[in-house]
């Protein structure tokens, strides 16, 4: 109809005109008739000639005018319908325009820990107590400035931390600082350009995220940036990091899902992690060496120095990043590409690992811890004399252990897409880590148990030997498997197999179970005048005994998880009740000297035992309110006995919390 | 007065656009036609999700449409701002979260979940054109509109077990479309109305589901802003498009 109206109102006119010009056309018809004849004339002349030569073949005939008229009408009416189809707006295109994106987000969180955890004997324990631990009120401003293929962002935390320090005596009521803490998080302050040099070319510098693993949370292969625990809510955010990003899409209109990406980042940054984590320094039975025999005796030498009165504690730790230069920094290079409907990547990452490893220990002997149990703190002396079962030490093994990060490669793939028929996401991620070697010295000043130098590793009477491994040069692997499934319009499952938690690092797996990660240990060695068939505290850290004297409780190093939840929407997503778990699957390997066989024991506690049993169970609501405004409130509870995995007091315990957020 | 001839001939094939869509299958196809004339084109719209007894919510959105590709990006509420979602095929989805700076790909299993809060679906919204889909039958016919019922063709997978879609034949698009849910019952309504035109290209200016399994819930669609083939890239449905 449009093209009838439009070829009405092209002929009217035209039709207006051909009947004022039609005394011109029918002249120009005389025209072309009188030209006939002159054409008819000029073949009449040839005539003569033509008698010797073949005849021409007759001129085509004139075509009728008006078909001529026709078909200048029709362009013309092709011509206006393509005139009259919006036009690409030209002007507004070729004349970039400074485009400016500003938002934000103001948020306060509020968080209750609802029992104590404690670690650590009374001498040097790090307690969490039960109370307020975390108020952050966040002002979050996040900027977007675009101009042609060029674009800044900005995203900066403005952190204002509602709980105050412990002022340090009367010049710390005078820091504002202090009593009212402040941080600033920059999650991302970078500069991109699109399609710069050639199409399908982008760039990108500055402090920024790269996210590559298709696991949710749990990414093997997201090795550029260092993960962040600190705020254990959140399973592992990752901190921006000052990268250098280029990503080239070879053919960007017709296979625009197949890239090949380079990231260099000339900085290490390690993992921030939760402030629970210091409470892992009082576990000094939690030895890292591989060599088990090594463990014994150390285990055995600890309870012996204990028994003496002379506790082992971590009392400092230092760190050595490694250093900014261009050996350290870290690449990365990852092609992606979508082949039959699956996303496919695979990478190659150069750097570090995000946790760092003892490579150092040093230990005195420290007096000053000397005491009882009940001692009342200085300046108060006390008056009574210890009770019987009170434990008193004349002072402390005390240990300053020096930590790195250990260099690794990894090798990693990434697949998600759905399975046909079914509808299931699934998503797939493996990371194959190759670490360096790490191991660790061990110095001390004179101690009760040994003289000053370097410890006798290979128990040959002089200090030194083969430093023991920390992390073996074997590959291990990490991944993810998940799916997830909605069912209707209100109910989201998603559950993945982790293998291989972040801060899990080494080989020894449920596959090739070689190395052991210690979660308790302790000496099982008799005393002397004790009726006991095991053999003395002090043949055993001095002796050749070392396995009949030792228990440890071990699982893998890189573990299993079955992490499930549930999203449930209500009220059309208004609300939103989670239940996120964790599930330990590994079990725990319980290993002691058994005297009625004469050898070593291993007691496994699967997963659904009192001594193997572990897991996290973390519900929550949350309200959206529309127009940016959210509250929400949930519960984080962390089960098992403390040697498992997430009933570690490190691990930071039961914790409760209500957070509001606007955002605009 | 061969003007006069062209004049008929014209008229004669327009009368021919409407006299040839005699069954479903045609109809379909010239209603997918019509829905996918334009090259490219770019909506800003502004969503209205209304529930009885509460506050009605308000959104923003940009969508970027070519061919079967869809990009969405949401502008407005503040903790929706930047979320992106990217149908590149009605089985390939990714959804851009910008507090994870992250894409995720998206189940099938999902589309008949509720978009983002709203009473369309991910189907919904992912469907640009009908005919793949669904077969269609044409049940009645007035002097403006075709009713046409359509179901799913064979090993195709939708959320619904029936589509009764009334058809503008001055538009050639839909006014009217009635979901029905795998037991048969009317569960939704999708209102298409105020239609208007750029060249050949119709589009309708608001488009309101109205969610019957829910009170009524109803979410509307209004469109702000509309350019139709702008010459929007090929590489802009792309995941590298959603990180940038």
């Amino acid at each position: 109809m449009v093209r009838l109206l439009l070829l009405l109102a092209l002929l009217l006119p035209s039709a207006a005109l051909a009947e004022s010009h039609g005394d011109d056309d029918d002249a120009a018809g005389d025209d072309d008739d009188s030209a006939g004849d002159d054409d008819d004339s000029a073949a009449d002349d040839d005539d003569p000639a033509g008698e010797d030569e073949p005849a021409e073949p007759p001129p085509p005939p004139e075509p009728d005018p008006r078909d001529v008229q026709i078909e200048q009408l029709e362009a013309r009416l092709d011509a206006l319908e393509e005139a009259s189809k919006p036009k690409p707006k030209r002007k507004r295109r070729a004349i970039p325009r400074l485009n400016v994106d500003i938002g934000g987000r103001i948020s306060s969180d509020v968080r209750f820990q609802v029992e104590e955890r404690t670690q650590g004997g009374w001498y040097a324990q790090h307690v969490l107590p039960v109370g307020f631990v975390r108020n952050e009120n966040i002002a979050n401003v996040t900027m977007a400035a675009e101009i042609s293929r060029f674009r800044g962002v900005l995203d900066l935390d403005f952190v204002l931390v509602g709980l105050p320090e412990d002022p340090d005596g009367l010049p710390g009521l005078s820091v504002r600082e202090g009593l009212h803490p402040y941080r600033i998080e920059a999650h991302a302050a970078y500069i991109h350009a699109r399609d710069l040099f050639f199409p399908g070319l982008d760039v990108r510098f500055g402090q920024q995220l790269v996210q590559w693993g298709v696991g949710d949370q749990f990414n093997p292969t997201n090795n550029l940036n260092a993960d962040d625990l600190e705020d254990p809510l959140l399973f592992g955010e990752q901190q921006a990091n000052l990268m250098l990003r280029i990503d080239w899409t070879p053919l960007p209109n017709k296979a625009p899902n197949w890239t090949f990406s380079a990231v260099a980042v000339p900085a290490f940054r390690p993992a921030l992690v939760p402030t629970s984590g210091q409470l892992g320094l009082a576990a000094v039975d939690r030895l890292p060496f591989l060599d088990e025999e090594l463990r014994y005796y150390v285990h055995s030498e600890t309870e012996f120095a204990r028994r003496a009165g002379l506790p082992t504690i971590v009392g400092s730790t230092t760190t050595d990043l490694p250093d900014v230069n261009l050996r350290n920094v870290q690449l990365a290079f990852r092609m992606a590409a979508t082949v039959l409907n699956q996303d496919l990547a695979i990478s190659f990452y150069r750097g570090f690992d995000d946790f760092p490893v003892p490579y150092q220990n040093f230990t005195f002997q420290d007096d000053s811890y000397a005491g009882c149990e009940n001692d009342p703190p200085p300046p108060e002396i006390r008056e009574d004399e210890p009770g019987e079962d009170e434990e008193c030490i004349s002072g402390v093994i005390n240990t300053e252990t020096a930590l790195t990060w250990p260099r690794i490669h990894v090798l990693g793939l990434n697949l998600a897409g759905e399975i046909p028929v079914v509808g299931i996401g699934y998503r797939i991620e493996v990371g194959v880590y190759f670490p360096e070697r790490r191991t660790i010295r061990l110095f001390n000043d004179p101690i009760l148990i040994a003289p000053a130098g370097e410890y006798d590793y290979d128990r040959d009477g002089e200090g030194g030997g083969p430093a023991p491994e920390i992390v073996a040069n074997t590959p291990f692997a990490k991944w993810v498997v998940g799916v997830d499934y909605t069912i209707g319009a209100h109910v989201m499952l998603n559950a993945m197999w982790v293998h291989g938690m972040p801060d899990e690092f080494g080989a020894g797996d449920f596959i090739r179970p070689q190395h052991w990660a210690v979660r308790k240990g302790e000496s099982i060695a008799s005393n002397p005048g004790e009726e006991s068939e095991l053999p003395l505290i002090a043949d055993c850290a001095l002796g050749d005994v070392p396995e009949q004297c030792a228990a440890e409780i071990l699982r893998p190093k890189v573990a299993d998880y079955l992490v499930f939840g549930v999203d449930l929407n209500i009220a059309r997503r208004s609300g939103l009740l989670r239940v996120f778990t964790i599930w330990d699957l590994s079990g725990y390997h319980e290993q002691s000297w058994d005297l009625a066989s004469a050898e070593r024991v291993n007691t496994f506690h699967h997963p659904f035992t009192k001594k193997g049993f572990s897991a996290v169970i973390y519900p929550s609501f949350a309200w959206n309110f529309g127009f940016g405004f959210e509250l929400s409130a949930g519960a984080l509870f962390q089960l098992g006995q403390t040697h498992t995995k997430f009933g570690d007091p490190a691990a930071g315990g039961h914790t409760v919390y209500v957070k509001g957020a606007y955002s605009f | 007065m061969k003007w006069m001839t062209t004049i008929l001939a014209a008229a004669a094939l327009g009368l021919a656009t409407f006299a040839w869509a005699s069954d479903g299958a045609t109809v379909l196809a010239q209603m997918d036609e019509s829905m996918t004339r334009a090259v490219d084109q770019y909506f800003e719209y502004e969503l209205v999700n209304e529930e009885k007894g509460r506050d009605p919510k308000v959104m923003g959105l940009k969508v970027w449409i070519k061919g079967d590709q869809r990009l969405t990006e949401f502008t407005a509420p503040g903790d929706m701002k930047g979320t992106k979602a990217l149908v590149q095929k009605r089985d390939q989805m990714y959804i851009y979260l910008p507090a994870y700076s992250k894409v995720r790909r998206v189940a099938s299993s999902a589309t008949s979940g509720g978009f983002m809060g709203t009473t369309f679906s991910n189907e919904d919204i992912s469907t640009v054109t009908y005919g793949p889909v669904y077969s269609a039958a044409l049940l009645s016919e007035t002097d403006t509109d075709w009713v046409l019922e359509m179901t799913p063709r064979e090993g195709e997978k939708s959320a619904y077990s029936k589509l009764e879609m009334t058809v503008s034949k001055k538009y050639i698009q839909p006014v009217e479309i009635k979901y029905f849910s795998d037991k048969g019952q009317h569960i939704k309504t999708e209102l298409r109305t105020d239609y208007s035109c750029q060249g050949d290209v119709c589009n309708a200016a608001s488009m309101k589901m109205i969610d019957h399994s829910r009170g009524d819930a109803a979410t509307e669609l209004i469109r702000q802003e509309w350019e139709v083939n702008t010459g929007v890239a090929d590489d802009v449905f792309s995941v590298r498009s959603l990180q940038n």
